[in-house]
């Protein structure tokens, strides 16, 4: 199982560096690494002639998408994304959903995304489950699901005077 | 050898009134904080009354030992020396907690003890093997950097550890284990705590006379053997630092983690 986080994680070095840190844990062979590092780049959709920028140097949707690609690297069975967009504009965002969304198709890699997006889930999900307030309230086809939620307010529950936050519960679509 | 007859000559007695008379010299570090308004001045005033109090019953003490001369009186002083050193650098830390103590403490007893042992009975030969003439000033030096080293370590490494917190978590999530996940905070607690003494073997002698050496010619040993217990003093402290700093950071590195080897939360 592979994580991508929140807020993308740039290790010390250049995006080949980085590529290289996770192909080093997965064990990955010497021999192996330009190809599997090519096709990782390639799932994420991230240009190969940024190979050898360095890691800060990069906007935060490339930092996002190399944070992908490292993870593709350990070859997972299962991908589990933690709000991957939240700290992208919305068209970055709806590129990067989009890759996330083809990952499944051309790879068969089940894919976990946690999101506030109702429409995001709805677009790409095959299967949702709802979460208000740490509970499950509802599961199933996402289409069935997500189809009487609307962005974002109506996950988040009743109205709670004392919060002010107006952040929403997440809920969960998986594909 | 005219030039060395002047190591024939006595000593000169410093009495209490000489030392009063260098009290003068605390006045003038007063002024100057007090012409500032720096907040130290009161500092100061305590702190050279601190030093004469402690300086005097340490001596007192030393000859107590060198006359009393029995093994088990050093080693206790030298114990004592080891639990004060461990408490003064756990108290530098943000976390106190008595496990960074415990750390700390191990840490010291063999980075310092090591290098003691190492130095008395190969280098030195003291004779009896618990002379406190020798122990104790060398113990002395040693513990006072290898103190310096495990505090900046363990400081560094927690401060590294917090702000590398996401790139640690990053490691793990690749499927890293701690050891692998911590290397960076690891590296740089490691290179701050030993920078200091680096500094100090490559400029000691051109910009600064160490103080042991100072003092052995001051009291009359030839400049040469000096330099040579000098020599041997530096190469001593670089091993008892490098061996405390490497045992504090590894052991503090443990108490990051769970038994799962998960990152443990911010409070805990």
């Amino acid at each position: 199982m592979a994580l991508v986080f929140q807020t993308p994680v740039m290790f010390p070095g250049t995006v080949s560096d980085n590529l290289a840190v996770a192909a080093e844990l997965a064990g990955v062979q010497d021999g192996q690494f330009d190809q599997l590092a090519s096709e990782a780049m390639l799932l994420a959709e991230f240009k190969p002639s940024l190979l050898n920028r360095p890691g800060d140097e990069l906007s935060v949707g490339q930092k996002q998408r190399v944070n992908l690609a490292r993870a593709l690297m350990t070859s997972p069975e299962v991908l589990l994304l933690d709000e991957p967009t939240s700290a992208l504009d919305p068209e970055t965002s709806r590129a990067l959903m989009k890759t996330i969304g083809d990952l499944s198709e051309v790879r068969r890699l089940t894919t976990i995304v946690a999101t506030h997006q109702v429409s995001e889930a709805r677009k790409y999900a095959h299967h949702a489950v709802v979460i208000r307030e740490g509970r499950v309230v509802d599961s199933g086809d996402a289409e069935e699901v997500l189809g009487g939620l609307s962005d974002p307010e109506d996950l988040s529950g009743p109205p709670d005077p004392d919060d002010v936050s107006g952040l929403p519960d997440s809920d969960e679509a998986s594909r | 050898m005219q030039a060395l007859d002047v190591l024939e000559q006595p000593i000169l007695d410093l009495t209490w009134i000489d030392l009063t008379v260098a009290m003068g010299l605390v006045l003038i570090s007063i002024g100057v904080s007090r012409w500032h308004r720096t907040g130290l001045a009161r500092s100061f005033a305590v702190g050279a009354l601190r030093t004469v109090l402690q300086l005097t019953l340490v001596g007192y003490l030393l000859v107590y030992i060198f006359a009393i001369d029995r093994w088990y009186l050093v080693v206790a002083a030298l114990l004592l020396m080891l639990a004060v050193a461990s408490k003064a650098a756990v108290d530098r830390q943000d976390s106190k907690t008595p496990e960074l103590f415990g750390i700390t403490g191990v840490a010291l007893l063999l980075g310092s003890g090591l290098t003691l042992i190492y130095v008395s009975v190969m280098v030195v030969h003291v004779d009896p093997w618990y002379n406190p003439r020798y122990l104790i000033p060398l113990f002395g030096m040693i513990l006072g950097n290898a103190m310096n080293a495990a505090a900046l370590a363990a400081d560094r490494l927690a401060g590294e550890m917090e702000t590398r917190r996401p790139e640690v978590e990053a490691y793990l999530a690749l499927g890293a284990n701690s050891v692998r996940a911590a290397r960076e905070p690891v590296r740089r607690a490691l290179r701050a705590s030993m920078i200091p003494t680096v500094n100090t073997l490559m400029v000691v002698g051109i910009v600064s006379l160490p103080g042991m050496m100072t003092g052995q010619i001051i009291a009359g040993s030839n400049p040469l053997l000096a330099v040579r217990y000098q020599i041997v003093v530096m190469f001593m402290l670089g091993s008892a630092v490098a061996l405390a700093a490497v045992i504090v950071v590894l052991g503090y590195r443990r108490t990051f983690f769970t038994a799962a080897e998960q990152l443990r939360p911010k409070d805990g």
